[in-house]
């Protein structure tokens, strides 16, 4: 799912996105390592699993497993930097917020994975209210992050207005009628395919569906660009596939400004289910690592 | 406000990670965590074993699995909260291929295979109490047996021997007790003991002590002090009960050190040739030396005589004739024959005993001397109740003169016992008397054999001068005569010649002749006139007839 921003002015190389891309190569394939390893021990039935090998050290309780879920957990607790920079004066105005997101989002994804593999994908008593909670922030998260991308932003994350919006949208018109030869009143009157569905009438849930529906199919209405505009104008070659990338944002963008409204509401009611099962989630967890302090289990420490 | 109370309960309850397993059960809740888990120590196996202390016991007294180094652990084999179900006893290879010897007792040989409640099942529990005091299952606890091969094993031997089966036996087989030795036992196996079977000299013995096993073998409180405890004494006790003293246990046979029996101990003290025959030739190998009898030769002898002496006053006992020394020569000599009803006399006394105690045949045992003919003592006949010459002798005459010989005095009516060829005769009682040159002329110038070699003609011979004398005058004087009834031609010897010599001199030319010689015939040679005469080869003097003419001799007559 393609996110983009809408900067006034070309960006410049962004190397806080490598470092997160790294991040996420480097964690990923330290998680699917870790997965790859115990795969036999995590499909094995629970009651056979202390039987083998593997159990000493990947049990919840092991050095390995009890090492996933300290760095589970550690980036769980990284993750309410991103709050903390949001909600409190604490960090000050350090750093760009939608880059605290995307740790956030770095953190609220691998946490999870790695507190799973800590877990042995066994949860049993509070620590699985836990743990449900845990995956439901995750997977709530990738929800708000999905309605968090629906609404246009600026390279800083913040919310575009409505003139601000107006005046992207404008820019597109002219930059696809550079490419189409065409003047922006031409592309205006231009009737571009993607647009003919009335999402006013639509509830919140069949909206988001089908905003999702428009994204996912986001292929197929680039071929459809492309034939139409190949059938009505005389563009060819990269000028028609620039048109095309063009009049697919210029269309995207149209479509989250129709629902924008619908969004903002729906993301407001995000915010009230993703929140209270973090805080669930952070003081089961609490509680579990304290137990587990207090019994003993305190790692190489 | 319920509910704020009972939230935390609930959660605080909802801590455990997963049911415990059954046999822990009763150790589910918040409050019992401390029971297995120690603050700031996770599990170090203290708090198991303040529960579980039949095994603290084994451990403390280095005994057991658990005892081992590597398995002080508890929670390394025995993890728990995965569920209820959950089998805490772990068998990592399956129960059966359980390495036991991480026990302290290794299985082996017959116990390899079996069944683990072969062996651990409550009747192999020694003190089941202190168990079940523990709340433990007996049928399933591996507890409370002990290495002691009778914590599962009967004690076959009843307490006679040590509890520690593996001295003798192997875990192999029960037999044979390959690992008992027996030279470590009061009674050292020596020589021929080593092969003896057990039961020998361990009997069976039976008691109701184990059920279904009634018999058993005795090994202790046998007498062994003495030989005789298991040996029966050959000798009756003739030679005291140290059997060692003489006997060796290599070969009850075979004396002591080499030495040989000093049988002049027994009843029977070696003599003669008895000193030299091996044992065995009495002494039968296999066979038991006790009841040899040994009064009679025949004992061990046998008899040659085939019994022609039981009636005999020796009662058969050899020693009347024979001694140690030998068989033969016989003790029985001429004066012990002359006891008999035939004592030897003249020849008789010269002559061996075989020439006439032989069986086959009269002529045999005479034929054998001299010769290298053996004859076996089989064939000697001693029980002869005959007494005549014939019974031994053949008779010679051929049943000639078998009236003389059948007469009462038999052949002595002419020979004598001292020698056969010295004759004492009366030839007058064969009405030819002998006289003159007869009585000088040998029997056999007369009796001459009938055949080259054969018998002799005594009887029979004709009583006329030619039977033996040849007539030279080949007729001359002939007549017929009958004699003895038969009608025969002969010459009247007699009636010129006597016995006394050849000459002519009861011959009278006066008056026997039909010519009387007178005057100068008177003393005229008889050859002057009587001429002999040669015809067919055959020289004769003409007696008869000639005549009585002077010219017959005188011839000058015809020429006048």
């Amino acid at each position: 799912m393609s996110s983009i921003t809408f900067e006034t002015t070309r960006s410049q190389v962004d190397y806080f996105k490598l470092f997160m891309r790294f991040l996420y190569v480097v964690s990923f394939a330290f998680f699917a390592y870790c997965l790859y390893d115990g795969f036999q021990f995590y499909l094995t039935d629970l009651q056979q699993r202390p039987h083998m090998a593997q159990y000493r050290t990947l049990r919840p309780a092991g050095f390995r497993g009890q090492g996933y879920g300290i760095l589970g957990t550690i980036l769980m607790l990284l993750m309410l930097s991103y709050t903390i920079r949001k909600r409190t004066p604490l960090l000050g105005k350090l750093g760009n917020l939608n880059r605290w997101l995307d740790f956030h989002i770095y953190c609220g994804i691998m946490g999870p994975l790695f507190i799973i593999l800590h877990t042995t994908f066994k949860v049993n008593g509070i620590i699985s209210i836990s743990f449900w909670s845990m995956i439901a922030v995750a997977s709530s998260g990738i929800v708000g992050r999905y309605l968090y991308l629906q609404i246009p932003r600026n390279r800083a994350g913040e919310e575009l207005s409505h003139k601000q919006i107006g005046d992207v949208e404008r820019r597109f018109t002219i930059a696809l009628g550079k490419r189409l030869d065409l003047s922006e009143a031409e592309v205006r009157e231009m009737e571009l395919p993607g647009l003919s569905q009335n999402y006013e009438k639509r509830g919140p849930l069949r909206l988001l569906l089908s905003m999702m529906t428009q994204d996912l199919l986001g292929f197929f209405t680039r071929r459809k660009l492309r034939r139409h505009l190949a059938a009505v104008l005389p563009a060819r070659g990269d000028d028609l596939t620039a048109a095309v990338e063009i009049a697919f944002q210029k269309i995207k963008l149209q479509r989250r400004t129709l629902f924008l409204n619908h969004i903002q509401r729906l993301f407001h009611y995000w915010h009230v289910f993703h929140k209270p099962f973090a805080i669930i989630m952070y003081i089961i967890m609490a509680l579990h690592i304290g137990v587990a302090i207090w019994l003993g289990y305190t790692w190489i420490f | 406000m319920t509910l704020a109370l009972a939230i935390p309960g609930w959660g605080f309850a909802q801590l455990s990670p997963g049911d415990l397993a059954r046999p822990h059960a009763q150790l589910e809740g918040l409050k019992n965590c401390t029971k297995c888990h120690e603050t700031g120590e996770q599990i170090t196996g203290k708090n198991c074993l303040s529960c579980h202390t039949l095994l603290r016991e084994r451990i403390d007294a280095g005994k057991g699995l658990h005892a081992r180094p590597d398995h002080k652990d508890c929670v390394r084999c025995h993890s728990d909260h995965h569920g209820r179900e959950f089998e805490i006893v772990f068998w990592k290879e399956g129960q059966d291929n359980f390495d036991h010897g991480k026990t302290g007792y290794t299985l082996e040989g017959g116990h390899l295979g079996l069944e683990c409640n072969k062996c651990h099942q409550p009747a192999n529990i020694r003190q089941p109490d202190r168990l079940l005091k523990a709340d433990k299952n007996l049928s399933r606890t591996f507890l409370g047996l002990t290495q002691d091969c009778l914590s599962c094993h009967t004690d076959e031997h009843r307490g006679q021997l040590k509890k520690d089966c593996l001295t003798c036996h192997t875990y192999e087989n029960w037999k044979p007790a390959s690992g008992f030795d027996h030279n470590k036992a009061k009674f050292r196996l020596t020589g021929r003991h080593v092969e003896v079977e057990c039961a020998k000299c361990h009997p069976s013995a039976s008691d109701r002590v184990i059920d279904g096993d009634t018999e058993y073998t005795r090994f202790v409180g046998i007498d062994f002090a003495e030989c005789g405890a298991c040996h029966k004494d050959p000798h009756r006790g003739q030679f005291g009960a140290d059997c060692s003293g003489c006997h060796q246990t290599s070969d009850w046979q075979k004396m002591k050190n080499g030495k040989r029996f000093d049988h002049s101990k027994t009843r029977f003290p070696l003599k003669g040739l008895h000193a030299g025959v091996a044992c065995e030739s009495c002494h039968k190998p296999g066979k038991p030396r006790r009841g040899l009898a040994f009064s009679k030769c025949l004992d061990c002898h046998n008899d040659p005589h085939r019994g022609q002496f039981a009636d005999h006053l020796s009662k058969g006992n050899c020693e009347s004739c024979h001694n140690e020394n030998g068989f033969s020569p016989s003790t029985f000599g001429i004066a012990e024959h002359q006891k008999t009803n035939f004592p030897l006399e003249g020849s008789h006394l010269a002559i061996p005993c075989i020439a006439c105690h032989i069986s086959n045949g009269r002529s045999t045992g005479l034929q054998a001397l001299g010769t290298r003919t053996r004859i076996r003592p089989e064939s000697y006949v001693f029980d002869i109740k005959a007494t005549r010459c014939q019974d031994c002798h053949k008779d010679p005459h051929d049943t000639a003169i078998a009236k003389m010989v059948n007469s009462e005095a038999g052949c002595l009516s002419c020979h004598q016992v001292e020698s056969w060829v010295s004759v004492n005769f009366d030839h007058q009682q064969t009405g030819f008397a002998l006289e003159g040159k007869h009585q000088q002329t040998p029997c056999a110038g007369c009796h001459k054999e009938k055949t080259p070699g054969g018998s002799v003609a005594f009887a029979g011979l004709f009583p006329v001068c030619q039977t033996c004398h040849e007539d030279i005058h080949f007729g001359q004087f002939a007549l017929d005569e009958v004699i003895e009834g038969r009608k025969v031609r002969m010459t009247p010897c007699q009636r010129c010649h006597s016995p006394q010599d050849w000459k002519a001199s009861l011959f009278d030319h006066n008056t026997m002749s039909t010519f009387l010689l007178e005057d100068a015939h008177a003393k005229t040679a008889c050859a002057s006139c009587h001429k002999p005469e040669t015809a067919a080869g055959k020289t004769r003097v003409i007696y008869k007839p000639l005549s009585g003419e002077c010219a017959s001799c005188h011839g000058g007559e015809e020429k006048s």
